[in-house]
């Protein structure tokens, strides 16, 4: 999106999110700001003072889903995945959510690669989860990201094959005596009939979906064990390094050495990591969707700016924007239709990054190492009760 | 550089961990899966012969010297260890001494002879017994076919708590009049580990073979290798921690330790009921207020007594904006707000600055949310952060405390003198067990109130089916005039 037509569509969006949630207009107040204060910084370019929510106040247990989405229009809830067993809830509109799946079509999806084999939940899975994480009295459905991504996926792939499914018979049968549903996950027989079918035709396959579902794969295959070479891409999103992804647990994933692994075991030879491994950033509170690719030399993925956003790293405390080093993500990415159902136009997200390349005026082009923001996980752990916990049962 | 080395040591757990605090390193002992069987048999043997060789009068001396020395915070080990606390759990010298070190001068203070009895009055009537120093109610009925009991093994699950309270657990497997003492495996919690560990230290100075009847150390929360094996030899379990370690726990020592008394202590949320007059009348408003700060301030909000849901007969609004302001200044003149949990303070403050019913300033040391419907409400963050709502009366309070059951145990009332039994009855069927006046949410007085409902000691020997609740005071003059001549 270039400048202009930028500037239009966040002027519109910050003007109808001012209008529409007191919250914002708060928020803003206690920076001294107003409506017309917004629109100047906007006329500037100086997008990074746009007052940003920051990102834990979209979790349930903050209390603040009614302030911070507007729910008369048709939509639904975004749901995060919950690694804090805290989720986050952002209402979308149903023209959002189509464009967020397109987004993940563009960035899991590579040209010319018509199969996918995603370390995923089945679409079934993840309908079920999304249906159970409505908000109760809202009367509002909610969808969770990772099923966005997975549809996004099938709308690239001609053929996608997921590790993780619901065994049908079994969980008919468990129906009978109230057992929850039985989940199959793929053996590594699966996997590699799949990798082998994809090696013989010459068909080139893209392997993705949450690393923490591939991790225990690795040990069953050896080095070299398939032969992928060019026509083996690699995409991941959604994070789960830290050895945990929703309610899914593993071990903390050292990334050179898991890449070079799972490169090694696929046959995708050195020269190629760079063009053939990519990871998706982005986070349930903001449309923006980055876009990453292996770099050898920072031992990371480096991410390239969303074209329809605008992202800062800004000084944790002050949130001035910084030109090197690390600090908290700031991203501005504006609903194209100009009525943001949430507070989310400008967010302030609890994951700190580094600079790699960035423009005179602050405006990031690309960062690196990607974390979770420690400076606020101070945790004195007594015998109080957190709501978190109940999310957590 | 310069660095400093303390160990802690128990006589049965050999491992060790080290965690560093800064340039300080300790050394505490740590749980090995195969030197478990040995280490159980060995502190079994040893409580039995020790426990038969004590009279109960011995055990209740050293006791009493052991909390006498806490209890005196001019005492320069007490300060070096207030220091040390200070240093490696984060928390304000204020609330160490206050209310960590402050649950002792009461149990020193306490006529040890009056222990057990009126626990046993209570048993007798359904009415508000008078005790020492409030009143206690029992509710419900109890079974007759319980048969006393007693345990040689009780092993405590610690998963975090405050300072003071997870010293005195293993007050409950010692002798009590009519019965035996037990040998004691105590899980150290992975923060906050260094009190229990001064305490047993301090034990074995003044007795060490009664410091031999107990085994404590570290390991990681849900170990099935250490915990089943402890499970399955424990007569009783005592755990503190969250509600799904509670669940864990239990369903594993259903099937280890079938008929083991468990004593679960989830995580809780504390309440305040300011009636009036004590809510509008400007001289009680002030010392309520001054009550309730400490109340909320202790130990940063992150213990299961500090008050979170506050409920106002009156002018709720004008309530909380008083209440805001006294707590920056308590934070600012007494009690600062911990290292270790300023940035939670800062984040609440950051999602909350275009809350409209949310009171915090710049420094974030309190954050009060008001709201002009009662509900119980859950916190989201341990902290100084409470809500304060209007509320009808005691009786409207008590309706809806009963919806929020499982999260009760502390509820601050100042009320009149003249319903204070009525409302231990209300609340305590609701589900509170202590009733505490404001300023003194900490102070538990384990020896004629009951912890979650139950007195631990009694129920490990003797499994009734019973709760209990009590108060910590008779009338408001105990409070108030204590307050007027400090």
């Amino acid at each position: 999106m270039d400048e202009k037509k930028f500037q239009s569509v966040l002027r519109a969006a910050i003007e109808s999110q001012w209008d529409r949630f007191p919250y914002y207009r708060n928020l803003c107040g206690q920076e001294g700001l107003g409506r017309a204060d917004l629109l100047m910084i906007i006329d500037h370019e100086e997008y990074h003072r746009i007052p940003g929510v920051v990102s834990p106040a979209f979790k349930l247990s903050k209390g603040l889903t009614g302030d911070l989405n507007d729910l008369s229009g048709p939509g639904a809830f975004q749901v995060s995945s919950s690694t804090s067993g805290d989720p986050s809830y952002i209402y979308t509109s149903s023209a959002e959510l189509a464009r967020i799946a397109d987004r993940y079509r563009l960035t899991f999806g590579i040209p010319g690669v018509p199969k996918a084999l995603a370390f995923a939940p089945s679409l079934r899975i993840l309908r079920a989860l999304s249906k159970k994480a409505g908000l109760p009295g809202t009367g509002k459905p909610a969808i969770l990201r990772m099923q966005l991504a997975l549809e996004g996926g099938y709308r690239h792939y001609e053929k996608v094959d997921v590790t993780v499914d619901v065994d049908l018979l079994k969980t008919v049968l468990g129906r009978a005596v109230r057992r929850p549903a039985s989940l199959r996950k793929a053996s590594a027989e699966d996997v590699a009939s799949i990798l082998r079918d994809a090696e013989r035709s010459g068909s080139p396959i893209t392997i993705g979906g949450v690393v923490l579902l591939l991790q225990p794969y690795l040990a069953l295959f050896r080095e070299g064990e398939f032969h992928l070479g060019a026509n083996g891409y690699i995409a991941f999103s959604g994070g789960g390094y830290s050895g945990a992804k929703g309610s899914i647990r593993g071990d903390k994933i050292d990334k050179p050495r898991f890449f070079s692994d799972v490169a090694s075991i696929l046959g995708i030879d050195e020269s190629d990591w760079a063009s053939h491994i990519k990871d998706i950033y982005g986070f349930t509170e903001t449309p923006a969707l980055c876009e990453g690719r292996w770099s050898p030399e920072n031992g990371d993925f480096v991410f390239h700016a969303d074209p329809d956003a605008r992202l800062y790293i800004v000084d944790p405390e002050t949130e001035a924007p910084l030109r090197a080093g690390r600090g908290l993500l700031k991203v501005i990415a504006p609903s194209l239709d100009a009525r943001p159902a949430a507070a989310n136009v400008s967010v302030l997200q609890y994951d700190e990054a580094e600079i790699v390349t960035s423009r005179e005026d602050g405006r990031i082009e690309a960062f690196t190492h990607v974390a979770r923001y420690q400076g606020r996980g101070a945790s004195v752990e007594g015998c109080a009760f957190k709501a978190a916990e109940i999310a957590g049962l | 550089m310069n660095s400093e080395r303390l160990v802690f040591s128990d006589p049965y757990v050999l491992g060790s961990k080290a965690d560093h605090f800064g340039d300080l390193e300790i050394q505490f002992p740590r749980f090995e899966p195969a030197a478990l069987p040995g280490l159980i048999a060995a502190v079994r043997e040893r409580a039995k012969s020790v426990f038969a060789a004590t009279s109960a009068e011995e055990i209740g001396n050293a006791l009493n010297t052991v909390d006498a020395f806490f209890a005196d915070p001019s005492h320069p080990e007490v300060r070096a260890i207030v220091d040390l606390i200070q240093r490696t759990d984060g928390f304000s010298r204020h609330d160490i001494e206050h209310f960590g070190l402050g649950v002792f001068a009461r149990l020193v203070r306490y006529d040890r002879g009056l222990i057990g009895r009126f626990v046993a009055a209570s048993f007798k009537t359904r009415r508000p017994v008078e005790t020492a120093c409030g009143f206690l109610q029992r509710f419900g009925t109890d079974t007759p076919f319980r048969r006393w009991r007693e345990p040689e093994i009780v092993s405590h699950f610690v998963s975090g708590n405050v300072v003071g309270y997870s010293s005195i657990l293993a007050r409950i497997g010692f002798p009590i009049k009519s019965g035996r003492g037990a040998a004691q495996i105590i899980k150290l919690p992975s923060t906050s580990a260094v009190f229990p560990m001064l305490y047993l230290d301090k034990l074995k100075a003044v007795a060490p073979a009664l410091r031999e009847t107990i085994a404590c150390g570290y390991w990681k929360g849900g170990d099935r290798e250490i915990e089943d094996v402890i499970l399955a030899h424990s007569n009783a379990i005592n755990i503190l921690g969250a509600e799904s370690t509670l669940k864990d726990v239990r369903a594993r020592a259903r099937r280890l330790c079938p008929r083991a008394a468990f004593l679960p202590h989830g995580h809780k949320i504390g309440a305040a009921y300011i009636a009036r007059p004590f809510s509008d009348d400007p001289v009680l408003r002030e010392h309520t207020m001054a009550g309730l700060v400490r109340d909320i301030s202790a130990f940063d909000g992150a213990a299961c007594y500090n008050t979170k849901n506050i409920y106002v007969q009156g002018d709720h609004r004008v309530f909380a904006e008083r209440l805001f302001e006294r707590l920056e200044r308590f934070a600012e003149t007494e009690s600062p707000v911990s290292p270790a949990a300023k940035p939670i303070g800062q984040a609440l403050r950051r999602i909350h600055l275009g809350s409209g019913d949310v009171l915090t300033s710049s420094r974030g040391n309190a954050i009060v949310r008001i709201r002009d419907k009662a509900e119980f409400w859950l916190p989201d963050e341990a902290y100084r952060y409470v809500q304060v709502m209007p509320i009808e009366n005691e009786t409207a309070l008590a309706a809806l405390l009963r919806k929020a059951r499982p999260y009760l145990q502390t509820v601050v009332a100042a009320v009149s003198d003249e319903v204070l039994r009525a409302v231990l009855g209300l609340f305590g069927s609701a589900g509170a067990s202590n009733i505490h006046y404001p300023g003194s949410a900490p102070l538990l007085n384990v020896y004629e109130e009951p912890h979650d409902g139950d007195f631990d000691f009694l129920k490990i020997r003797r499994p009734y089916r019973v709760r209990f609740a009590a108060t910590n005071f008779k009338r408001n003059s105990d409070w108030l005039e204590a307050k007027g001549s400090s």
